[in-house]
């Protein structure tokens, strides 16, 4: 089980809430949603590979 | 396998916490984080579940069950665990018709792939009444 998985997710989610709120405040919206975007782009490239591992292995499995 | 089942454990609960510390502003990566932890367990429970499988395999060469009944019920049991586990993280994200949606076209497939059981028992049946 990849443990390391999981605090990286949960790593980008708090420096992305981090990073929004100070350029929100700094009245930079518009980098703040890019930042938001980038960040949940990453982090499900990071999910998007396990989910696929998933679906690869519970066809083989089950003979899907 | 035991160790398995407390790593599982504390991997949901630190998961638990940690999106409980993901603000408002991260909704979406809690959404994620979720997923990452649910695949994770679900994979290790598909692994954990390997040898059981192979045992109903072994228990299916001795009792000479029809290959394609086997291979249906297999199917239909990792069809309805995916359906679960994506109509549930659904659900966590708060978007419960979605969810209630793919449990839908999840019976739908399984209806589907049960079919030709179905039509095996509905021959049965044909024959058995046309012998009385």
């Amino acid at each position: 089980m990849d443990i390391d998985l999981i605090f990286k997710i949960a790593a980008v989610g708090i420096i992305i809430s981090i990073l929004d709120q100070v350029l929100s405040r700094s009245g930079r919206e518009e980098q703040a949603t890019m930042t938001t975007l980038a960040g949940l782009v990453v982090v499900l490239m990071m999910v998007a590979q396990k989910i696929a591992e998933l679906f690869e292995m519970v066809k083989g499995l089950f003979g899907l | 396998m035991i160790s398995l089942f407390w790593k599982g454990t504390v991997v949901i609960l630190l998961a638990v916490i940690l999106a409980l510390c993901l603000t408002k502003e991260s909704g979406l990566t809690k959404t994620i984080l979720i997923m990452a932890v649910s695949t994770m367990v679900a994979m290790t429970a598909v692994s954990i579940l390997t040898p059981v499988f192979s045992f109903l395999r072994q228990l299916q060469q001795i009792t000479e069950l029809d290959e394609s009944i086997f291979s249906i019920m297999m199917k239909v049991t990792g069809i309805a665990l995916v359906g679960q586990l994506a109509a549930l993280i659904c659900s966590d994200a708060g978007m419960t018709s979605l969810g209630k949606v793919l449990d839908l076209l999840t019976t739908a497939v399984i209806v589907w792939c049960a079919l030709p059981m179905l039509e095996g028992l509905l021959d049965l049946i044909r024959k058995i009444m046309g012998e009385i």
